[in-house]
């Protein structure tokens, strides 16, 4: 069963986001120390270390347990029955390259956006106007990204 | 040092990170989630799906797991057999990831990260690499078109992922998803963030390739795309990681949207969490049953245009909510 969680009226455990008048005090019921002296990402090594150690003797084990001999036919790449021609490691039409360096804008928006979104409450509202409009201005670039990958004659 | 060994063994940390809600939850929560799908799809497609193994077959995926242990991974000849492995490793554990922030309860969670929505993000943008990997790794034309496939669908659904949870964060101030289900006390956030809740949905079937957004993995498309070369072992690894991400997913949905443990008491949180999870789980596997392709280059239009406009909408639809002052609700 999980431990009591201590409500603390020890105040050093709290947060607040904003300052002066329109700070908001975040609930800090779950607000737990670090487990057995380890921080969180420690925890996610270990547990990432238990999914390996279960997952890596069973790649071993496959390896060493399957029947081994090869076989042209067998080994070939799988084209639904056709005889592959040549590596598939050749230069491909990628028409939806405009969508992938809109990712790259959008990631960094993104950071910016989980950024003001955390600090939406505690700034005046003339401000988060601004970044909306930051935010409306960019689906022009949108639009062309858009209207650049429908071109399939240009890739 | 034995007892050293014994004090880690039976301390909490230890028994939550392997035990539950850590890797063998996980772990069987996906496999159970196999056999869910077969099932269920089994029925909308009116026949029982497996029977024999076990009771209505729900040793069905143990009988599989061990069938491909045992069977010979086949990789062609061209492939990188050593990259296609850890690859396949790489994304087993990727899948396992995020499972460390989602809270079972009041206090019951393995990391309490104040990042956690963010980090669960991150985890997840390091997909399409490693897809991409094992189809480049494959060196065949299916596989390789699969991957680029997958790339590109997963890379554009992810935006407005990330923009439809920002509601959420402006509601409640905080990245924490413990925070997150406390602040939904009085009110589920699927109420006033219907249309996150819709992107997020959407955006999530696109990431977990389940129709309607599996082209890269359509039979009659591209065989098994970016899985195709895959076989034996490490088969099984990228295929239990997909119903992996499928349990995580639906485990973020419900801390974010469905209250996370919260119910009436009758029963444990825990008990409650997983009976929300399995419920978004079961949804997806019928709208698996139910409803036909996308085609790619619809599918990426419109998630890049419509959904993410419909998430900037709900960004829109929060501020308002803000503005005349509702927010309280969520504030505890």
């Amino acid at each position: 069963m999980p431990e009591p969680t201590s409500r603390s009226t020890d105040l050093s455990n709290t947060l607040y986001i904003g300052t002066g008048k329109s700070a908001h005090r975040l609930p800090t019921t779950s607000l737990r120390k670090s487990r057995m002296g380890l921080d969180v990402w420690s925890l996610v090594v270990i547990f990432e270390a238990v999914v390996f150690l279960v997952a890596f003797p069973l790649l071993v084990f496959g390896w060493l347990m399957g029947a081994k001999g090869k076989n042209p036919i067998r080994d070939a790449p799988f084209e639904s029955g056709q005889t592959h021609l040549g590596e598939a490691r050749q230069r491909y039409m990628m028409q939806y390259y405009p969508y992938l360096i809109m990712f790259i804008v959008f990631d960094v928006v993104a950071m910016f956006l989980f950024t003001w979104g955390l600090a939406f409450s505690s700034v005046s509202s003339s401000q988060n106007y601004l970044f909306l409009i930051f935010i409306a201005i960019l689906v022009a670039p949108l639009g062309y990204a858009s209207y650049l990958a429908g071109k399939r004659e240009l890739w | 040092m034995i007892s050293l060994v014994l004090r880690i063994i039976t301390s909490r940390t230890f028994l939550e990170i392997v035990f539950f809600p850590g890797f063998l939850n996980v772990m069987l929560s996906a496999a159970l989630l196999t056999w869910l799908e077969r099932k269920v799809i089994a029925r909308v497609q009116l026949r029982i799906g497996p029977l024999y193994a076990g009771i209505s077959g729900i040793l069905q995926p143990i009988a599989d797991g061990v069938k491909l242990v045992f069977k010979e991974a086949i990789f062609p000849e061209l492939a990188d057999m050593k990259l296609l492995m850890l690859c396949a490793l790489g994304l087993m554990m990727l899948a396992f990831a995020p499972a460390v922030v989602i809270p079972f309860g009041e206090g019951f969670v393995i990391a309490d990260m104040d990042v956690g929505l963010v980090y669960v993000f991150a985890v997840m943008s390091l997909f399409p690499s490693v897809i991409l990997l094992i189809g480049w790794g494959s060196n065949s034309k299916y596989s390789f078109l699969g991957g680029l496939r997958s790339l590109f669908q997963q890379v554009a659904y992810e935006i407005p992922m990330w923009f439809s949870v920002l509601g959420i964060v402006m509601l409640t101030g905080t990245l924490n998803l413990t925070k997150i289900v406390e602040a939904q006390q009085r009110l589920w956030f699927i109420v006033p963030q219907v249309l996150g809740f819709a992107v997020f949905f959407t955006a999530a079937l696109a990431e977990l390739e389940r129709t309607p957004f599996d082209l890269p993995g359509a039979e009659t498309e591209l065989v098994m795309g970016w899985m195709t070369e895959l076989s034996g072992v490490p088969f099984m690894l990228g295929f239990l990681a997909m119903y992996t991400k499928l349990y995580v997913m639906s485990a973020l949905i419900t801390t974010l949207f469905l209250g996370g443990w919260s119910g009436p008491g009758l029963l444990p949180q825990p008990v409650w969490f997983l009976l929300k999870t399995f419920l978004v789980a079961s949804v997806v596997v019928v709208i698996r049953g139910t409803f036909p392709r996308v085609r790619v280059d619809i599918l990426l239009r419109a998630g890049w245009t419509r959904l993410l406009l419909l998430a900037l909408a709900n960004i829109f639809v929060t501020v308002a909510l803000i503005s005349l002052g509702l927010d309280w609700v969520w504030r505890i």
